[in-house]
């Protein structure tokens, strides 16, 4: 089961990611490519040779797939359509997923570094800086939401809501979904954070750390970004509105939810490209402030934890 | 004649070092044989010179973690210390190793107070000579001088509070106090706490208390670092909890105060960590930061234990063991490579280092994996004792919403994320720039491998991180047996969310989909794409010539970090504690140098009233 679930992930994000830039360029009253246009992209890039720099190492030639597998793997650990956890990896816990979500930072990482330019370490440095308070923050304001009722994992959470919509959903829950709301803009790497279309060194964060890579190589780590940013966005619906995913395993409940969760995706990927279109970008520093903002916002929410009972 | 000589010595501390593993399994496993027949007792007719070596369980564990240690150091040495052959007295440097396992295995064999002092202050006093070994090398002397000093100040607090505790007790045995320093006084039990964390902060490098450190280990030559990294800074949590959960009473206050101290500790350790360019400055900042967690492991166990959750400080304390055993695994093992580096380059400093992937790669499998577990990369064992920390913590928190004390888990939990974001950072900016794109110096374009001891040190040492990580359940099962009395918990209450068995084959699921998936989707697109066409070209470099020194520099890597968290540069290192304490003292002595004035008569007095004083003092 939770291996089609990650195979559903791997074939959708692209889609979404064309729905994002679709809608973005038609706020903007452009045209755009069309929503298919990510899967072109794609097979143009596997198809074509790869150009390797002469300063790197086994480090491009292997990391690619093994990051693709990682982001694969966290994707079979969270729920997306039935929240029940014996279907998942690990039981779908949370700390286990943002770790490997961290690792899989670490292999861009080390990728970008590997053909030793200049662009590569700077979207790295930048990439890892913006971490350090990215990480804390999602901890946090995931955390806080099960803390009262001593729940550690994504399927736990998503059940909690499930259950009882209204009488469960507190002001927690509004903190915390504010705060990763934040934090999703950061990490799928948008304005006003990041811009994903530039190929200015000024701008660049995640564009940059991908530079050097060609063919087949950026096929695949484009793929585990989009896919990244899949996981976000079902992060983000899974604590905060997890409202028509499936309980348990029967058919109907599965493809409702499958449904249901294509739809909150596409409304919550169109919310980013408004955003988006109405936004400046950021300032490098002044990125830790929005952060910061986020963190305290995700500190209060667990606080409320404390004040509540 | 030294090199035979010198390869002797260091199977020596092999051998001696696979005694000390099965003494400690020994130990473990059948602690009543030992406690029944101490190994050695031997009474001096003077009342407290009493030389006794047993085994606890708990120091057991540390033992083993001091055998594979040594082992691994050792093999090492034979490799890293040939350079020092030649120079006069090289094969001491093997003989002052040798000397050193046995000091710390003497640490933690100790019965009672009079061996363990022994033990601290011979261990000190040979990771001193050994840190001075190269001291012809500039900053290497002072960099002794201010560890020396540390350390002592450190012991005169241990030595107070152990006389305290024999004043009350009547005895100097630690089965007495185990039994009867629970039932002092408060105040008592609270000086004796207050000198105890002194001493053994000292000994870990807490923040305030942390100069010596980040001094030391880069001088000492790099097998060296990797013992005093890897289990010498043990010792102080080893003897933390001896006294915090076997002979004191717990109390909340206490473990606050451990939290508040190894957390701030380890965020303000892992900040240094991504600025310093050192490589094995870097590493003794990254010690710096995984003291404080222990520390931090140690108070919340405590804190929990003196809140009554019997289960969730058994946790935390098993988690804290775990994560000490790890931090000498992957601790040691990166200061073996870090040593490779230096004795392949010649070079220090990462902005001189690069391309070494390249040119060393069995020290960049052996860095990589290191890198890995102290990053807590899944399913690496850095990670396991984390996620163990992380889930006590947060449980402690879900106990403690009622309370304030309640308060301390979340800062602990704050600190633990923060500090492990900062660790990720330093990792990609060890291997990135150290390792990845083209050699910056001279040093690091004619690199040249590590000899092969070195080498199977360093695959040796790759391997245990790996181990540890592969099979929690097992080491879990293992460290329950070393906690103390008042404390339990069972194995499948550790691991929530799964049942013991699931818990056992995840690591291997996570590897096998990591490698395995890894695997097919090469094999996907190798079918749907086709066979790879591969060209090589020079970086781009927007058009003009390729410099090495035009890839980040490791001081640009970390410049945002540098800026935006100024405040972590906190200069009470210098300015606020150690200069004015500094001036005190001199000053100090500056006014009594008055009463050296160089006439006898004078000094005639001096004899006299001290002769009276001590008359009307000891009678």
């Amino acid at each position: 089961m939770s291996v089609i679930q990650a195979c559903l992930l791997v074939f959708f994000a692209p889609l979404v990611q064309g729905v994002i830039k679709h809608t973005k360029a038609w706020m903007q009253g452009r045209k755009g490519p069309s929503v298919w246009q990510p899967y072109r992209e794609l097979r143009k890039y596997f198809r074509k040779g790869t150009v390797l720099s002469d300063q790197s190492s086994l480090v491009t030639t292997v990391v690619p797939y093994l990051q693709l597998a990682l982001v694969f793997m966290a994707a079979m650990m969270l729920p997306v359509v039935t929240a029940a956890s014996h279907t998942l990896l690990a039981s779908s816990d949370i700390f286990l997923f943002i770790y490997l979500l961290g690792f899989a930072r670490l292999l861009t990482a080390v990728v970008g570094m590997d053909s030793g330019s200049a662009f590569g370490g700077m979207g790295i440095s930048r990439d890892l800086f913006i971490s350090l308070l990215v990480e804390p923050t999602v901890f946090l304001a995931i955390l806080a939401t099960g803390i009262a009722a001593n729940i550690y994992s994504f399927s736990g959470l998503s059940t909690q809501l499930l259950s009882h919509p209204v009488e469960e959903f507190t002001l927690t829950h509004l903190l915390a979904a504010v705060a990763l709301f934040m934090i999703v803009m950061t990490e799928v790497g948008r304005l006003p954070i990041d811009n994903p279309d530039t190929h200015l060194e000024l701008t660049m964060i995640h564009e940059a750390a991908v530079l050097d890579l060609s063919g087949r190589h950026i096929a695949l780590m484009s793929l585990g970004a989009w896919m990244r940013q899949l996981l976000w966005f079902t992060v983000f619906l899974d604590v905060c509105v997890p409202a028509g995913m499936a309980s348990g395993l029967t058919v109907s409940g599965i493809l409702l939810g499958v449904v249901v969760w294509i739809g909150k995706v596409f409304v919550l990927g169109t919310m980013l490209a408004a955003l988006e279109s109405v936004n400046a970008k950021m300032r490098l520093f002044a990125v830790p402030r929005f952060l910061t903002f986020a963190l305290s916002i995700a500190v209060f929410a667990l606080l409320t934890n404390f004040v509540a009972v | 004649m030294s090199r035979i000589a010198h390869v002797v010595i260091n199977l020596m501390t092999v051998v001696f070092s696979s005694f000390l593993i099965c003494l400690g399994w020994i130990g473990l496993y059948h602690p009543s044989l030992l406690f029944e027949h101490p190994i050695f007792n031997m009474f001096i007719p003077v009342p407290f010179l009493v030389i006794q070596l047993t085994v606890a369980p708990i120091s057991g564990v540390f033992l083993i973690v001091l055998g594979i240690l040594g082992i691994l150091s050792a093999l090492y040495g034979i490799g890293y210390g040939v350079i020092y052959c030649s120079r006069q007295y090289g094969v001491w440097l093997d003989l002052g190793v040798l000397a050193f396992v046995a000091t710390m295995a003497l640490v933690f064999l100790a019965g009672n107070a009079f061996t363990f002092l022994l033990g601290w202050e011979t261990m000190s006093f040979m990771s001193y000579l050994l840190v001075v070994y190269e001291s012809e090398r500039p900053g290497v002397a002072m960099a002794g001088v201010i560890y020396l000093a540390m350390t002592q100040l450190g012991t005169v607090f241990l030595v107070l509070a152990f006389y305290l505790l024999h004043q009350y007790t009547g005895s100097y045995d630690f089965a007495v106090f185990a039994h009867d320093a629970a039932a002092l006084s408060p105040v008592l039990q609270t000086v004796v706490f207050v000198f105890t964390l002194i001493g053994f902060s000292l000994k870990a490098g807490m923040m305030p208390l942390h100069i010596w450190l980040p001094r030391a280990h880069p001088a000492a030559p790099s097998h060296v670092s990797a013992l005093m990294s890897g289990i010498m800074l043990k010792t102080a949590l080893y003897g933390l909890l001896l006294v915090n959960f076997y002979w004191l009473h717990p109390e909340a206050w206490r473990g606050a105060l451990l939290i508040v101290l190894g957390a701030s500790s380890a965020v303000l350790g892992a900040f240094h960590a991504t600025q310093e360019l050192d490589v094995k400055r870097i590493l003794a900042y990254s010690s710096i930061e995984n003291m404080g967690l222990l520390f931090m492991g140690a108070g919340i166990s405590l804190l929990a234990l003196a809140l009554h959750q019997v289960t969730l400080a058994g946790i935390a304390f098993c988690a804290t063991l775990y994560q000490a055993i790890n931090h000498a695994a992957f601790k040691s093992l990166l200061f073996h490579g870090a040593g490779s580096i230096i004795h392949g380059t010649h070079e220090r400093s990462l902005n001189r280092l690069g391309g070494l992937v390249r040119r060393m790669p069995y020290t960049t499998f052996a860095m990589a994996i290191g890198l890995l577990s102290v990053s807590a990369i899944p399913p690496f064992n850095g990670f396991m004792s984390e996620w163990l920390l992380f889930s006590v913590t947060a449980r402690i928190i879900h106990a403690n919403l009622h309370n304030m004390l309640g308060l301390l888990p979340v800062f602990a939990m704050f600190s633990l994320l923060f500090s492990g974001a900062f660790v990720a950072l330093m990792s990609a900016r060890i291997f990135g720039i150290g390792f990845q794109g083209e050699g910056r110096s001279s040093g690091a374009k004619q690199a040249h491998e590590a000899p092969i001891t070195m080498r199977i040190a360093l695959l040796l040492g790759a391997l245990v991180p790996l181990l540890l990580g592969l099979f929690p359940v097992l080491i879990t099962q293992a460290l329950r047996l070393a906690l103390p009395p008042t404390e339990s918990y069972a194995v499948r209450q550790i691991w929530y969310s799964q049942n013991a068995i699931s818990m056992s084959i995840l690591p291997f699921l996570l590897l096998a989909i990591l490698g395995g998936g890894g695997f097919v989707v090469w094999l996907a697109v190798r079918i749907w794409a086709g066979k790879e066409r591969r060209q090589i070209a020079p970086t781009w470099t927007c058009g003009g010539s390729r410099l090495a020194n035009m890839s980040y520099s490791a001081t640009g890597f970390s410049q945002p970090v540098r800026r935006t968290f100024s405040v972590f540069k906190i200069p009470v290192a210098g300015g606020y504690m150690y200069h004015p304490t500094w001036d005190v003292v001199l000053n100090t002595a500056r006014r009594f140098r008055r009463i050296q004035n160089g006439s006898v008569r004078s000094y005639l007095l001096y004899l006299f009233i001290t002769v009276i004083v001590l008359l009307i003092v000891v009678r």
